[in-house]
């Protein structure tokens, strides 16, 4: 990834008013990645979006650190489980014609 | 266009108190936020009216106006009124829910015949966050044909404001989405732009079963062919081939057609497989003949 695109974490948390601690515990969860370039902590764009989402989990729900997390796994089984449905109901088809 | 039962939609009486309204809204956002259901279209639906009527529910003055004017909405000279008078008040002090895929610009026409769209003077007020960086994501859905996917294709896409080209790449999923980059919103604030998130839709208009990039297929055998042997013809999706029935043939026997299945997704030139399965069919309306013919063909057995 081009260095340009990355975000200073100071000016993202500025410019969108997100609380430096919100970034911090998503740090300590191991949410996101961040690099640090001559001092300065910077983001990949890619985890606007995540940073976003968890936001508003915590947020708009009200669900804490602990609780995303936790959902975060379950989420991600869902999908794992939603492509085998998917398979196994494509390899059904095969049975019924 | 349509009544909506803004409290019916929230499972509350009309006689609800501001505090049950925001106990429903948020029963009811825990359930269907949009973050909490990716892939779930019905859900992302039902968010919408549930913030909807939040919108309308939560604000006193909204309230008052939908309970006074919301079941004589065609009566446009009270909407009229209704619409101007909306003009001077102000949003409370709400708050509501967001997405990522766009969805409080998306309300109702009920909603915006009455009070004028979800830009008009209420929305400032209690919006969750004054800050948005990223710019918003969008989704969008392309049906395609499988025999349209059995090559990369170039297809112009028209977002409304500007069209872009993509090319889709052969043998891509039912249900796969791709994400098209800096496609979505405009940044906020200095932010980077939104992207595209496309789903397709593979409609299957062939006789072939698709699993993954195999292809399946019965076909039909006469008891003599898989009996005695015989050659057939089987259609592929590239042409017809001809296929050697072994003698003794059981049925159900499966045969694999190396290389006739769907292109692989980005791998040029690589394809599945497509299996075929012979289905016997034992003669019916036999002669007397056949049926003495069959009796003396058991008793050698």
């Amino acid at each position: 990834m081009d260095s340009e695109n990355y975000i200073q974490i100071e000016v993202y948390c500025q410019q969108t008013q997100t609380p430096m601690e919100f970034i911090d515990d998503l740090l300590e969860f191991e949410m996101i990645e961040v690099q640090q370039i001559e001092n300065k902590i910077y983001i990949e764009p890619q985890y606007i979006v995540e940073i976003e989402r968890i936001y508003r989990l915590r947020e708009e729900l009200g669900i804490n650190m602990e609780g995303i997390d936790t959902l975060n796994h379950m989420i991600k089984k869902i999908n794992r489980l939603e492509q085998e449905l998917k398979l196994l109901r494509d390899r059904l088809t095969i049975y019924e014609h | 266009m349509e009544f909506i039962d803004y409290y019916k939609i929230l499972e509350i009486d009309k006689k609800a108190s501001q505090a049950d309204i925001k106990k429903a809204y948020r029963k009811l956002a825990r359930k269907l936020h949009p973050d909490l259901n990716p892939n779930d279209k019905t859900a992302q639906e039902k968010f919408q009216r549930v913030n909807e009527a939040n919108e309308v529910l939560s604000d006193p003055e909204k309230r008052k106006k939908y309970d006074q004017y919301g079941k004589d909405w065609e009566h446009a000279d009270a909407f009229e009124e209704a619409k101007r008078n909306q003009r001077s008040s102000s949003g409370g002090n709400r708050r509501t829910y967001s997405s990522s895929t766009g969805s409080q610009e998306d309300f109702s026409d009920f909603f915006e015949s009455m009070f004028g769209g979800a830009g008009g003077g209420f929305s400032g007020g209690g919006r969750q966050r004054s800050a948005q960086f990223k710019g918003q994501d969008l989704n969008a859905t392309l049906k395609l044909n499988l025999l349209d996917i059995l090559e990369d294709q170039k297809q112009t896409l028209d977002l409304g404001s500007k069209k872009i080209r993509i090319t889709i790449p052969a043998g891509v999923e039912d249900g796969q989405t791709i994400k098209i980059s800096g496609y979505g919103g405009k940044g906020i604030n200095g932010g980077p732009k939104g992207d595209l998130y496309l789903t397709f839709e593979i409609n299957n208009n062939t006789n072939f079963q698709r699993v993954k990039n195999d292809l399946y297929k019965n076909e039909s055998i006469s008891l003599y062919d898989a009996i005695l042997g015989s050659s057939i013809e089987v259609e592929t999706l590239t042409g017809k081939v001809k296929l050697k029935v072994k003698p003794e043939t059981q049925n159900d026997t499966k045969v694999k057609l190396k290389g006739k299945g769907m292109p692989v997704y980005k791998k040029k030139g690589v394809h599945g497989d497509l299996y075929i399965t012979y289905k016997i069919t034992t003669p019916t309306k036999l002669s007397e003949k056949e049926k003495e013919l069959f009796k003396q063909l058991s008793e050698l057995r």
